[in-house]
């Protein structure tokens, strides 16, 4: 036994958050963040991922323990969580670029959107490139370029 | 005064009455209320929420529901905090012969800080987005009775706790709709790295 939840408690956060990212995602089509190409396929992975990291988490062993023992503060839990769920985040968007390596055609439109049709490295490198050239005083044209495409201009506004 | 305050140990009593009668309800409590699964699981419903919407403007508005929801939880957990430095008051077991699914704890019952933090996230989510609220409140509910149960609580502990955490969550809302454009512009700048 670990002399504190915390590895424990991170374990579960990262697979968890790595089961919600699949189940948001094929539940919104978002092709790019998915493992597999079907979302039916990604949506029972993402559930049974999430129920399989609370199920071990709370049957391995007894969680009802103060935080002056193995357990974790409210503020330890909530600063776990955005490490856990970060490093979720961080894999499942490498993992999902790799697994999708040949999705994606540009223009990329700006936000979530972009991954219905495109991985998310390569809308990233696609969004950025026009700003590191133009940083580097590369850009052909000279032209700073657009913060956001004009439809995405025009919600804003709305 | 003193009169409501017996009241108040009276239902816990009873309710706590019911521990040891039905092994599967015990178990399940003490699942309930546990300092890690309802949390957990409401984060996890937030971060979900990040996703969703049939189109930008949808998402949008639930993702402001979500950094409301993130900054109340922070705000009820700190009123709480303050609150227990000027209150104190003992928590049920140490008053009543009362069974217990749960460690013991020592800090003030006095507001109750699970009411706090799971009210606040359950509201603003509310205010930003109704039909996805409804299982954040089904699991704060479920979270404070099961504290109550297990004799932690007295029912006005969550009352106050409840109420705070809905006051805070809702100043939140009333205050970002105040600095607008400053969570649009933190939503545009995860939107620039396709993270919103």
């Amino acid at each position: 036994m670990a002399d504190s939840f915390v590895p424990d408690y991170l374990l579960l956060v990262f697979f968890a958050s790595c089961g919600v990212f699949q189940l948001a995602a094929a539940c919104n089509g978002l092709q790019g963040l998915l493992f597999f190409k079907g979302r039916r396929t990604a949506f029972i992975f993402g559930a049974a991922l999430w129920v399989a990291a609370f199920a071990w988490f709370f049957l391995s062993e007894p969680r009802n323990q103060p935080d002056t023992g193995l357990g974790l503060t409210g503020n330890q839990q909530f600063g776990f969580f955005f490490v856990g769920s970060g490093a979720g985040l961080a894999f499942t968007l490498l993992l999902s670029s790799l697994r999708n390596l040949n999705l994606g055609k540009g223009p990329y439109p700006i936000g979530l959107d972009t991954l219905r049709q495109s991985n998310y490295l390569r809308a990233l490198y696609g969004t950025l490139r026009p700003w590191v050239a133009f940083c580097l005083d590369r850009s052909p044209t000279k032209d700073k370029p657009a913060w956001s495409d004009s439809s995405q201009r025009r919600e804003d506004q709305e | 005064m003193e009169t409501l305050l017996e009241f108040d140990g009276r239902i816990v009593v009873w309710l706590n009455g019911g521990i040891g009668r039905f092994a599967g309800l015990d178990w399940a409590v003490y699942l309930a209320v546990s300092d890690y699964l309802v949390p957990l699981a409401m984060c996890f419903w937030m971060l979900g929420l990040w996703f969703f919407g049939k189109d930008c403007q949808e998402r949008g508005r639930n993702q402001k529901a979500v950094l409301a929801a993130a900054i109340a939880l922070g705000f009820a957990n700190l009123a709480v905090l303050l609150l227990d430095q000027a209150i104190f008051r003992g928590r049920p077991f140490t008053r009543f012969d009362l069974a217990t699914l749960f460690y013991e704890p020592t800090d003030s019952s006095f507001p109750a800080n699970p009411a706090a933090v799971a009210f606040a996230v359950a509201t603003a989510t509310w205010l930003g987005n109704r039909r996805a609220s409804i299982l954040l409140v089904g699991l704060a509910v479920v979270w404070c009775l099961a504290r109550v149960y297990s004799g932690l609580f007295y029912p006005s502990d969550i009352l106050a706790g409840g109420l705070i955490g809905a006051g805070i969550a809702w100043l939140v809302t009333l205050g970002m709709r105040r600095i607008e454009p400053v969570p649009t512009w933190v939503l545009n700048g995860a939107r620039f790295l396709h993270l919103a």
